[in-house]
């Protein structure tokens, strides 16, 4: 009897079965770099196929300063896991929310939005890579810095980061 | 846990179905269904797929049988996965048509029923269905010679019925959007189906 509770529990996919990573997350975050949308003459780098100017946004001060934390949540539905982010600006005021699918693989969990500006009827720009045993990784947002506006991030900023997901 | 609490239901099961002609089965039955499978980063999209219902073990059935007739009654038992909850029972009825020891050869019918539910406050989203499967099968049952012990294996094509419901709470709204409703009766679609299994008869 033992060996066909074995079978059965073998034939679920991998994909079914637990592995751990659901929950609630506050990320600690540690900015490596914001910056300003740019075109390809003015650029001094390019994030995520998008031109850049500058290692630091107006107004923000140093890097050291681009210290904060996130609430995350993992959750998995029909075999597929999903973060979910809802999105703050100036620490209140509510920016949207979005479920994103992830793909695990080879002990790490990532998200891509495609490449590029003006793409995915106005989504915003979100990557997300992490290690599924030490919970560290890093993403590249892209934000448009007007309240308000959730089309393309034309007017917005790149933010590069290191973050370290601790369970709530 | 979930094992210990499988593992404990199973023993005290089995203890107390000592009877004439009963018998106790532990199977796993493989009869994909179409599911309605939502993509969420995207409401309102979705896709008929067929598949295995999600996070099935195994099935766990008590079988009664008077001359050739076997009637049994089961639970489908599933995998708890975070928000994710499935319950199932299935119900069976075959005739013996064939006896050549130790060889068994049975014709009957299996209906499963499984209800799956996705639900958490926190994310706003609520997913509800059901699957009913009916299967006229075929069964071969090899016991295991000097043991109260058979194999036994089923096959069957029948017909399958599946309903869902995913609803979404968005932020600046205090009531749900239903994104999509099918209901039980509105997609018949034919399903085949295997099974092994092992069981353990108790005679008088």
């Amino acid at each position: 009897m033992l060996v066909i509770f074995s079978m059965a529990l073998s034939a679920c996919t991998k994909s079914e079965i637990s592995i751990g990573l659901e929950g609630n997350y506050i990320a600690e975050v540690s900015v490596i770099k914001r910056s300003y949308l740019s075109n390809e003459a003015n650029s001094d780098d390019q994030v995520h196929g998008m031109y850049i100017r500058g290692d630091s946004a107006k107004g923000w001060g140093s890097i050291s300063a681009f210290q904060y934390t996130r609430e995350l949540r993992i959750f998995k539905l029909q075999g597929v896991y999903y973060l979910k982010q809802n999105r703050f600006i100036y620490d209140s005021v509510f920016y949207g929310s979005s479920h994103l699918p992830l793909a695990i693989d080879h002990g790490r969990t990532h998200y891509s939005s495609p490449e590029g500006n003006s793409f995915n009827n106005g989504s915003h720009i979100f990557k997300i890579d992490f290690d599924n045993k030490t919970l560290e990784g890093y993403w590249v947002i892209g934000d448009n810095l007007y309240q308000g506006s959730l089309e393309t991030i034309a007017n917005g900023i790149i933010e590069q980061a290191h973050f370290k997901l601790k369970k709530k | 846990m979930r094992y210990t609490i499988f593992f404990s239901a199973l023993f005290s099961t089995w203890m107390t179905f000592g009877q004439a002609g009963s018998g106790l089965e532990l199977s796993y039955d493989f009869v994909p269904v179409s599911i309605a499978h939502y993509d969420i980063s995207n409401p309102g999209s979705f896709e008929n797929k067929y598949r295995q219902p999600y996070n099935y073990l195994g099935t766990l059935k008590r079988t009664e049988t008077f001359k050739n007739s076997t009637f049994g009654i089961g639970i489908r038992g599933f995998w708890l996965n975070g928000n994710e909850k499935t319950t199932g029972a299935q119900l069976d009825y075959y005739y013996t048509t064939k006896q050549n020891k130790p060889l068994r050869v049975s014709m009957g019918l299996s209906t499963l029923w499984t209800v799956y539910h996705f639900k958490d406050n926190a994310l706003d989203i609520r997913i509800q269905q059901h699957f009913l499967q009916v299967i006229p099968n075929i069964k071969l049952v090899h016991s295991i010679l000097n043991t109260a012990w058979d194999l036994k294996a089923t096959a069957g094509i029948g017909v399958g019925f599946s309903s869902s419901e995913f609803n979404l709470k968005l932020y600046n709204q205090h009531e749900e959007t239903n994104f999509h409703k099918q209901s039980l009766m509105s997609n018949p679609h034919f399903i085949a189906g295997v099974g092994i299994g092992l069981v353990r008869n108790f005679k008088k």
